[in-house]
């Protein structure tokens, strides 16, 4: 007798299933290792607290630290004109620099699904546009994307207008090579039957196959939201003065682990929750075919 | 068959002419734009690789020691190669076991769960103070991203197998090692090629882009440099070159699983 779901402790089954406390024990184990680390590296090694700082010198100077990436311009001084580290300015930095950081995430996110399904459904109407558009994004896939972010700056400047531009490109293409692969894949009567009733090729994109291939696009728009977020880190690591990735980037310039490891945690916990949503949102649109 | 090779010769010819006229219009447009500092043509940017292929002695003289296109190549693709068998080989082994063994599972979900949705490139600060500027934190970051994501795929193939197939390989008398190597493998084979491709790829960017951050060797660290100097022609042809080697590691890897994929049909 195989046993379908893991239940025995050290046991083979077929199957293994995710447990929120294995979750919660992992998140526990790992706070653990890093306090023993931190002891053993502190002890042996003269800059050993620097490099794996206690957890309480992460949870003190390393939040009231982050008061120096406030920029001002809502209503408290900045460290600069004074003001000394506090948990609220640091609250304020951390608000300011994730704002930033989610307005391009989301923009250019949001950017390369509107260009990238509409391009892609009239790239999957004509059978040979969706083979040379393969063979060009077969080329594209292998570029290093993420290292491509300094033309960014170099074409548009240190600025927000880079940093969603380049969002836009790294996720458009997994969005329109997902949406002609979909839309190939859809059974050919699926569309026929429609062009009987005397539905234009417009209505029948929108109506249709838009619908029809939204479950298989459901991984993909992930994998987009994904890319979107890893370029958003590596715009913001690079040039841009502002966001967490360019929080990050000054913790690195100066060695500051105990706000780099806050920054780090800020950036996966919104990341985190972006992709969540996009999971959340796509299964209600995609609710019908479950 | 024959229809099928008609077929697949009829998608190479079309993705060939994609990038032909990619390429033209590129040319058009930076024809257009007229300023080769914002957006080089292709045979501008096909006479940087050749100029800078084997060294600028512009770039010795600002203390860069390799600036040869072979050294770098050779450094950042050794390192991502060595980085991705790794990860990938311990990803392997960590998504199929952890799909069958709760305890397993229970270990490694935390870290697939968490870095499965958040970039790793995250990580890389903390990894370029822990263990230098040096290749170790590049090697060390790449394959843990190649061992998340490998991971994540090969567990969650070995979980999508029909319960059915195993069954019937029970009552075959096959015990639970046999049924892993005649059964959960070869099922679970295509998806992870699949994903060792992507990974290959895409570890080759994060180790391009975390040489950005910090390295004394490499194309991040020439792309850096170039960039720093504005020359848009130059980060261009690097990037390009490393995604054409990528390329043909690609078709090494689909050349060398092809046969074990033959079943597929």
């Amino acid at each position: 007798m195989i046993e379908d779901v893991g239940t025995r402790r050290f046991g083979v089954a077929l199957r293994t299933r995710p447990r929120n406390r294995a979750l919660l024990a992992g998140v526990l184990a790992g706070l653990v290792l890093w306090q023993l680390l931190s002891l053993l590296v502190g002890a042996t090694t003269s800059q050993g607290q620097n490099v794996v700082p206690p957890l309480q010198q992460v949870l003190t100077t390393g939040i009231t630290g982050l008061s120096h990436f406030y920029k001002g311009g809502w209503g408290p001084e900045t460290t600069l004109q004074g003001a000394e580290d506090s948990v609220p300015l640091a609250a304020l930095a951390v608000l300011q620099n994730s704002l930033a950081t989610l307005v391009r995430a989301w923009a250019g996110y949001l950017l390369a699904v509107a260009l990238g399904l509409p391009i892609g459904l009239a790239v999957a109407a004509v059978r040979p546009l969706r083979q040379a558009v393969s063979g060009i994004a077969g080329l594209l896939r292998m570029l290093p994307v993420l290292a491509m972010s300094p033309l960014f700056a170099l074409w548009f400047g240190a600025t927000t207008t880079a940093s969603i531009a380049f969002v836009t490109f790294g996720a458009f293409w997994v969005v329109l090579l997902a949406t002609a692969n979909a839309v190939n894949s859809l059974p050919a009567p699926l569309t026929e039957y429609p062009r009987t009733l005397g539905l234009t090729p417009l209505q029948i994109s929108i109506r249709i196959v838009l619908p029809a291939i939204l479950p298989a696009l459901r991984g993909a728009l992930m994998l987009a939201a994904g890319t979107a977020w890893a370029c958003v880190l590596a715009s913001e690591l690079y040039g841009i003065q502002s966001g967490l990735g360019w929080a990050l980037n000054q913790t690195l310039l100066y060695t500051l682990v105990d706000q780099m490891v806050v920054v780090a945690g800020v950036f996966a916990g919104l990341s985190l929750a972006s992709l969540r949503l996009v999971n959340c949102v796509t299964g209600r649109l995609t609710g019908w075919s479950e | 068959m024959s229809q099928s090779v008609t077929e697949v010769a009829r998608a190479g010819r079309w993705g060939a002419i994609g990038v032909l006229v990619f390429w033209c219009a590129w040319e058009a447009v930076a024809f257009f734009t007229g300023k080769d500092a914002v957006l080089p043509g292709p045979r501008v940017v096909l006479w940087e690789f050749q100029h800078g292929f084997f060294g600028d002695r512009g770039l010795e003289y600002l203390g860069i020691r390799h600036s040869d296109y072979p050294v770098n190549l050779a450094w950042t693709l050794g390192t991502a190669a060595v980085a991705w068998l790794i990860g990938s080989a311990l990803g392997i082994v960590a998504g199929l076991k952890a799909a069958r063994r709760q305890w397993l599972r229970d270990v490694t979900e935390p870290v697939l769960f968490v870095f499965g949705a958040v970039p790793v490139l995250v990580a890389a600060p903390l990894f370029l103070v822990w263990f230098g500027a040096g290749p170790l934190s590049k090697l060390l970051l790449v394959a843990f991203y190649c061992f998340v994501v490998v991971g994540v795929v090969a567990q969650s193939a070995a979980l999508n197998i029909p319960p059915t197939a195993e069954e019937y390989a029970a009552t075959l008398g096959l015990d639970s090692k046999a049924r892993f190597r005649a059964v959960v493998l070869p099922a679970a084979f295509p998806p992870i090629v699949a994903v060792l491709r992507l990974a290959l790829a895409t570890g080759i960017s994060l180790e391009v882009s975390a040489e950005l951050l910090g390295s004394r060797v490499g194309i991040g660290r020439l792309i850096a440099v170039r960039a720093q100097q504005g020359n848009v022609a130059a980060v261009l042809a690097l990037a390009i070159t490393v995604g054409l080697v990528a390329l043909v590691l690609d078709l090494v890897i689909r050349a060398a699983t092809r046969p074990a994929l033959r079943w597929q049909g």
